[in-house]
């Protein structure tokens, strides 16, 4: 048997080749803003907790709006009390964990800096980023079930991708508007 | 009655959650207390969120593979097994494709900033480094989990996507220690 089967390599190559070039787009984003990140450190300690649990939580929505729809509890285009509790149990999900992300980079940083700010930060990051992924997420999960796709093969791996760019883009957004007071 | 219910969405998931950002917060503390070389040099901050992104691809690949060929006998369930040439030659030879395409993405964005050697070694050092220690945790994880009678497959996953970040942010670290040193 050969080393390396040729297709083998290919199949696996072409999935990480996309999301290389996805996060190279993340990359080139941060590499850009070295200033900001001399004048607020914290932000490389925020940054991996925010976007895993960005991917958690969207991805967890995602699988649970899937089921829901196949399940025939979740109807496409209709946005009503299922859809709304999975959007209030992630929000809630997000504030609670991007408090705790704030509360740990308080002590990571030897308590340099404000812990309401380190908080306000992390949440309202979280939340920014929350809303237009969750939103995405949904639209999608109910496009593709309506046009005969089914959404478990689609939604979650775009969630974690786009959670991952809408993330970074919201905590960048929240610290420039947080700075003067950091 | 609604099938989903808000609460009972964020108990379940709270703990999880709580266990991800603890970790992930390491991964975080090693990229801030290296944050100097990291803003000297933006090609390691470019380089850093698709390494960590390969690390878990990498380990999640190499792991489910040999979850598989451990379920269909395979490969036998023991430790020496953990490293298999063949399914570390498949996501090595991937991996070195994207640090080359790391490099001609990164290369007309970096040149002017970056001196050569590192625009050129730093992501194959960084990818090398995170292949060894995922390929190593992956291996292991998958056959232990046999042996202890669970199915790697709900075992090794979580865990290398947990400890990913980790391992990557470490893979930096050592990157610019190395070159930049």
């Amino acid at each position: 048997m050969p080393l390396l089967r040729s297709r083998e390599l290919a199949e696996v190559t072409s999935t990480q080749l996309t999301t290389l070039l996805i996060e190279s787009v993340v990359g080139i984003l941060l590499a850009y803003q070295t200033s900001l990140i001399e004048r607020f450190p914290p932000i490389l300690l925020i940054l991996p907790a925010l976007l895993a649990l960005r991917g958690d939580v969207s991805g967890a929505l995602a699988a649970r709006l899937s089921t829901g729809l196949h399940l025939g509890v979740i109807r496409p285009w209709r946005f009503d009390r299922e859809v709304l509790n999975n959007w209030i149990g992630a929000i809630f999900v997000t504030v609670i964990m991007t408090s705790s992300i704030g509360i740990l980079a308080y002590f990571w940083t030897g308590q340099q800096y404000s812990l309401p700010i380190l908080v306000a930060v992390t949440v309202a990051a979280g939340l920014l980023a929350s809303l237009p992924t969750n939103l995405v997420i949904m639209l999608i999960a109910m496009f593709t079930y309506y046009r005969g796709i089914n959404p478990d093969n689609v939604v979650i791996p775009l969630a974690t991708s786009l959670g991952d760019i809408i993330g970074f883009l919201a905590l960048l957004a929240t610290i420039l508007l947080f700075l003067p007071l950091l | 009655m609604s099938y989903y219910r808000a609460h009972r969405i964020a108990f379940e998931q709270l703990p999880f959650a709580f266990l991800t950002i603890v970790i992930e917060s390491l991964a975080g503390g090693i990229l801030y207390s290296v944050h100097h070389q990291l803003t000297q040099t933006a090609y390691l901050l470019f380089i850093l969120p698709p390494i960590i992104n390969l690390a878990g691809e990498a380990g999640c690949i190499y792991a489910a593979r040999l979850s598989t060929r451990l379920h269909l006998g395979l490969v036998a369930p023991r430790i020496k097994h953990a490293f298999h040439l063949r399914e570390a030659g498949l996501v090595t030879a991937s991996a070195t494709v994207c640090a080359t395409a790391l490099v001609i993405v990164g290369a007309p964005n970096f040149i002017a900033t970056t001196p050569l050697l590192i625009l050129l070694l730093a992501p194959y050092t960084a990818i090398y480094i995170t292949l060894v220690a995922m390929i190593l945790l992956a291996g292991l994880v998958s056959i232990l989990a046999f042996l202890r009678g669970l199915d790697p497959d709900n075992v090794s996953i979580p865990v290398i996507t947990t400890l990913a970040d980790l391992v990557g942010a470490s893979a930096i670290l050592l990157t610019a220690f190395l070159l930049l040193s």
